[in-house]
């Protein structure tokens, strides 16, 4: 743990409740030999020696691989508790000595609530800073070693030289239609299956009736290929429908 | 400090001994009770076996030293009785107030587990006026 406390309060309103119970008339807070809380009789000088003896003390120990996290004192003048949780260190003084376990237990649970005041900060620390880089566009991920793509410049495009690139675009089409194949994209229809150069039959000229009277009349080649056309049967009644009428000449 | 030691046991432990097989300490650890152990004159006895006589007088001299280093900052010299946690086994100890004071004795404690230190001083205070 090495953040700070969110703030002073945290601190003091705890440990003064602490020094008015019971018969505590002295309380300290150390952190290694810092001297965070001192309510205490003594003289400052007294109390930094003190924090040295105490860090001094807890070397001493953790050399030795020894995990003494609660030491208690019966002087003359008081007891002396000393409770300890890593680098930080409550020393309290009290007078009665049956109130030990309970000026240990609150020692224990403010050491607790500190260090988990220490470990919300950081953690508000932290998300304050991902909220930050959220907010500014900035990836946070950015520190991380992957590999980047291959930049695309997405630079806009004033409208002249989209003109020019759209003429740019289109020109190299070209040559490459020129240099393609001549060879049309379907294959050429058969000669006799193509109505382009398919024979036709000689248009028929259509005479008029006056200039010749035996237009209609069917030819020797028509004639023989009556057999192929429907005829009228021998005792078919004539059409009782009137002859044609002959168109009047004026002259 | 273990050549000046006197062991209580009624026969004399060989190195060989693993300390579980002293019946006193078998049980104590058993039950969580308190060893206690007597010191005067540079000396410490005990009931528990000579090892763990031996780790008693060691914390002694380690929790005195440490005593009186924080006694001399604060101008309180004189120590009545300390009570260490040490990892899930506790220490204690208390000078016998009935003592002589030009031969001051004292009452200690080995425990196996975290007592209660109010606890652990009624067991040594209890022990004293058991003399």
């Amino acid at each position: 743990m090495s953040g700070e406390a969110p703030n002073r309060e945290s601190i003091d309103r705890p440990l003064a409740a602490l020094r008015g119970a019971g018969t505590v008339f002295g309380v300290l807070f150390f952190k290694g030999v810092d001297v965070v809380f001192n309510e205490t009789p003594f003289s400052a000088d007294r109390i930094v020696e003190l924090a040295q003896t105490l860090d001094d003390i807890s070397f001493y120990f953790v050399n030795e691989g020894r995990d003494i996290d609660q030491m208690s004192f019966g002087f003359d003048g008081g007891n002396m508790l000393i409770v300890s949780d890593q680098d930080y260190r409550i020393v309290v003084m009290h007078s009665l000595t049956d109130e030990v376990d309970f000026v240990a237990k609150a020692s224990r649970a403010f050491l607790i609530d500190y260090q988990m005041g220490i470990f919300a900060s950081e953690l508000n620390e932290k998300g304050s800073e991902l909220a930050q880089s959220i907010a500014s566009g900035d990836d946070p991920q950015e520190s991380l070693p992957v590999e980047e793509p291959a930049v695309i410049n997405v630079a806009p495009i004033p409208a002249a030289a989209e003109e020019e690139d759209h003429s740019a675009a289109t020109g190299p089409i070209q040559p490459i239609l020129a240099a393609a194949p001549a060879a049309p994209a379907t294959q050429p229809i058969p000669a006799p299956q193509n109505p382009s150069t398919r024979e036709r039959p000689p248009v028929r000229p259509i005479i008029e009736p006056e200039d010749n009277p035996d237009a209609n009349k069917l030819s020797e080649e028509e004639l023989a290929d009556t057999d192929k056309r429907a005829v009228l049967a021998a005792n078919q009644p004539e059409s009782t429908l009137p002859p044609p009428r002959k168109p009047k000449i004026r002259r | 400090m273990s050549d000046t030691q006197e062991n209580e046991n009624s026969s004399p432990p060989t190195p060989a001994d693993p300390p579980l097989q002293n019946s006193i300490m078998k049980e104590a650890l058993e039950k969580g009770r308190p060893r206690y152990f007597r010191a005067s004159r540079g000396a410490a006895r005990g009931k528990s076996g000579r090892e763990d006589t031996e780790v008693f007088a060691d914390n002694l001299m380690v929790f005195q030293e440490c005593a009186l280093l924080i006694g001399e900052r604060l101008e309180m010299n004189a120590v009545a009785h300390a009570i260490v946690y040490d990892g899930e086994t506790a220490c204690a100890f208390q000078f016998d107030q009935n003592s002589n004071p030009k031969n001051p004795e004292l009452v200690g404690a080995l425990v196996n587990r975290r007592i209660p230190m109010r606890e652990m001083l009624t067991g040594l205070r209890e022990y004293i006026n058991s003399k």
